[in-house]
């Protein structure tokens, strides 16, 4: 695929279509921030939350791995579509959003920046259906951009790449 | 890098950014909503321009700009310290 886009982010787009961002030795089986660390961060509430746990937060290099239990979609699932199941090419962009703002408020520490607001989706390529059974995994890289920062993630089932995208939030508030 | 330099940092960018910018000139005396800029649209020129300057100015002090001359100002005054 060809990106019109930064080459730092054109770099990590180029790497995240092919395979893990991560490999699966570095994403623990236990979380490294509970649920509740997570809702202490993120303002996202279920059933529009879509990190359960971080299995890898690396907040010197940049990188973190989000699970989210596909189980908890039932109602979008049966919507999209009825009898046939695909979670949503949306969703996806908007959990590597969630899993890229997370890593980055995390980096940035309070009261340093205590929200995030999305500002453009970059470009976004769903390569293969999220379908239920599997617990989905988030990889994002967050990139620094001045008043902006930049994540760049891909969705994962079974270690196969099932969506990339890159998305540019300003640090804090839209309206301040 | 003198005050015009860095004018002309900023005014590329405006260009780049703003489209109700196009084919009108850029004076100090103008603020970005003369080219009916939106809030995000002025936030991307600064951070742009600070990006490219390589300069980073508080939040705070950005905040409190008023039009491009207070904007240049500031960035001047940026320039100026991290050649010190």
């Amino acid at each position: 695929m060809k990106w019109d886009l930064p080459e730092e982010v054109v770099g990590i787009l180029d790497l995240a279509e092919k395979a893990p961002l991560a490999p699966r030795e570095k994403r623990g089986a236990a979380s490294v921030l509970d649920r509740k660390e997570i809702e202490a961060i993120l303002p996202h509430r279920a059933p529009f939350l879509f990190v359960d746990c971080v299995s890898l937060l690396d907040l010197q290099g940049g990188i973190i791995a989000t699970r989210y239990a596909l189980s908890q979609a039932s109602a979008v699932l049966a919507g999209h579509f009825p009898n046939h199941p695909v979670w949503p090419g949306t969703l996806q962009v908007e959990a590597i959003a969630q899993a890229g703002g997370l890593l980055y408020l995390k980096q940035a520490g309070p009261p340093a920046v205590q929200r995030v607001t999305l500002t453009r989706i970059l470009t976004a390529r769903f390569i293969r259906p999220v379908l239920p059974g599997t617990d989905l995994e988030i990889i994002a890289r967050v990139l620094d951009d001045g008043l902006f920062f930049t994540a760049v993630g891909q969705c994962l089932q079974d270690e196969l790449v099932c969506s990339v995208a890159a998305m540019t939030s300003l640090k804090g508030d839209a309206n301040k | 890098m003198t005050r015009d330099e860095i004018f002309a940092v900023i005014k590329a960018n405006i260009y780049g950014i703003i489209a109700g910018a196009e084919g009108k000139e850029i004076l100090e005396t103008n603020s970005m909503r003369d080219f009916a800029g939106d809030s995000l649209e002025i936030v991307e020129v600064v951070s742009r321009s600070m990006k490219q300057l390589r300069i980073k100015v508080p939040r705070t002090e950005l905040l409190e700009v008023q039009g491009l001359k207070g904007l240049l100002d500031l960035f001047e005054k940026a320039v100026v310290a991290k050649t010190q």
